[in-house]
């Protein structure tokens, strides 16, 4: 029923975790078990310009220590930007704006 | 236009204490504030600020007495205000408000948000003031 969508691709020496719909305390179960699985070697940014609503459940699961550490996040202006400013996420992870420049920095460290 | 108070629509659901029934709230509340006339990012807060009060509801209760939450919407003066009951004691929610980031996300997308516990349940009211 609900429209929740996450899914990993490698791009520029980057694991990409594109997530879509609601992330919730129902949905975050998913992205957790993505996230989980992911290798410790490679950096990991979750692209979440199709996430419509992010909720507190949602944002502790993209800031929680996993094997890799914590992902970056890609993020556009608009809602769930809003979220993430309020509960201050980018003291923790770097958050970017634009998918191209995030691939370049994160791959170039990596 | 002012509307008349006889016509503005109230919002009565009865939901299942269990997670995935909070986009169900989201989808119920969208169409409700839509015809209010809220814009989107009003719709968003409401709804985010909804939803949380709703883990809430799900998440604390100790021994409800039923498994139904209860959410009720009303506006006056364009002052939306939703509150979200259950049917247990939370047992320490102010320790639980210390943690996370539902109820800083509760106030900062709402212009007041008021618990008020009883051994029979707690309720949760908020209030927003729509812009137009």
């Amino acid at each position: 029923m609900d429209d929740f969508e996450v899914s990993v691709a490698i791009r520029n020496g980057c694991q990409v975790v594109s997530v879509g719909g609601d992330l919730d305390g129902d949905t975050a179960l998913r992205l957790d078990s993505v996230l989980d699985r992911l290798a410790e070697a490679m950096p990991v940014i979750v692209d979440l310009a199709g996430v419509v609503m992010v909720t507190s459940a949602g944002v502790q699961a993209l800031l929680r220590e996993r094997v890799f550490g914590r992902p970056a996040l890609f993020c556009p202006d608009g809602n769930v930007a809003r979220v993430l400013a309020i509960v201050q996420a980018q003291r923790l992870v770097p958050i970017y704006r634009d998918l191209d420049a995030a691939l370049k920095g994160l791959g170039a460290t990596a | 236009v002012h509307p008349h108070p006889e016509t503005t629509p109230l919002l009565q659901l009865r939901l299942q204490a269990r997670p995935e029934s909070a986009l169900l709230l989201r989808q119920r509340l969208y169409l409700w504030l839509d015809e209010l006339g809220a814009n989107d990012e009003e719709i968003f807060d409401v709804s985010l600020a909804s939803t949380e009060a709703f883990a809430n509801a799900v998440e604390h209760p100790d021994q409800p007495t039923t498994d139904l939450v209860h959410i009720n919407g009303s506006i006056s003066d364009g002052m939306v205000a939703v509150t979200i009951c259950d049917s247990g004691s939370w047992r320490e929610h102010r320790e639980r408000e210390q943690g996370g980031y539902g109820f800083p996300l509760m106030r900062h997308h709402m212009d007041t948000v008021e618990v008020h516990s009883e051994p029979e349940g707690t309720t949760i009211t908020m209030q927003r003031q729509l812009a137009s």
